[in-house]
């Protein structure tokens, strides 16, 4: 159990140096970091808060918010960049 | 009578019942926080795209190799927060409280390291007021690094939050006001509340330090 903790920590870190060093030597590609972001938000979502073992309602309560975010600035940015 | 090993809240049948309905609380209550710095990564993101080289030109001051440190640090105080759940399911007592401290730890050299950042860039003159010895000459740049403080702080403060969670509930297992394995749940909420922090963090760091750095 501990283990996979542990390696979950090492993906984390991982991925953190390798979007650091990619924002570091490409500066040009830096936008990956976000990719490199997205990947450790669901490392962290899946390996320490075990969200796939909850039940389908708290994986609905818990990825709501996201859906509406996303919206939110589909919305915005749809406006913003078609001017 | 064999004393109940599980707490019960007298409104809940069930142990699973009471999980399930603790889990959908505090998911709603981090989706409510969700939405709070959801509007910030907006602000963030439709100001990159309107001042896309003044954004660049304050992000090129940004100190991001120590954000990076600092990111390092929240991410080994969320492991100990889940190595926190995992003692308590165990009733390895000690190690929840080492453990919790460490977490305690970790938050409060993440906050010491932002606070040298901050104080870096006061002396720097990149963060508000300024003032004329300010690297930063378009009035936009300058915007931005006001935009960076207001969702570091705000971030800063839920970790300092965290913090005082971590050694309030070390506090109350210590002094015995919180007995374990009964109110293992409660962990469990507040390691969530860890987690979704580092998310926060993990999105900010990317979105404020190291997208458009080659603008």
């Amino acid at each position: 159990m501990s283990k996979r903790l542990f390696a979950v920590w090492i993906g984390l870190l991982v991925l953190l140096a390798a979007t650091v060093g990619v924002a570091h030597l490409f500066p040009g590609y830096a936008w990956l970091a976000l990719i490199g972001a997205a990947a450790q938000v669901g490392l962290l979502l899946g390996g320490f808060m075990r969200l796939q073992d909850h039940r389908a309602l708290v994986q609905f309560f818990a990825l709501g918010a996201g859906f509406w975010i996303v919206l939110m600035f589909t919305l915005v940015l749809a406006d913003l960049m078609t001017r | 009578m064999e004393p109940r090993r599980e707490y019960l809240a007298e409104h809940f049948q069930t142990p699973a019942q009471q999980r399930e309905a603790t889990y959908l609380g505090i998911w709603l209550f981090l989706a409510t926080e969700l939405m709070m710095f959801g509007g910030v990564f907006l602000v963030i993101y439709y100001y990159r795209v309107a001042h896309t080289q003044a954004v660049a030109e304050a992000m090129g001051h940004l100190h991001y190799l120590l954000a990076g440190f600092n990111s390092a640090l929240l991410l080994t105080g969320s492991l100990c927060m889940t190595l926190v759940v995992e003692a308590a399911r165990r009733r390895a007592y000690g190690r929840v409280k080492w453990m919790l401290g460490g977490a305690a730890l970790f938050g409060l050299a993440f906050l010491a390291v932002k606070g040298f950042e901050y104080a870096w860039e006061v002396r720097e003159g990149l963060l508000p007021p300024g003032g004329s010895e300010s690297p930063l000459t378009s009035p936009p740049a300058r915007l931005y690094m006001n935009i960076y403080l207001f969702a570091t702080g705000l971030h800063a403060i839920h970790v300092l939050i965290a913090v005082a969670l971590a050694m309030g509930i070390s506090l109350r297992i210590h002094t015995g006001h919180m007995q374990l394995p009964e109110r293992a749940i409660t962990l469990e909420a507040v390691a969530f509340y860890w987690h979704f922090i580092d998310v926060i963090w993990i999105l900010l760091y990317a979105s404020l330090y190291l997208v458009g750095r080659g603008a």
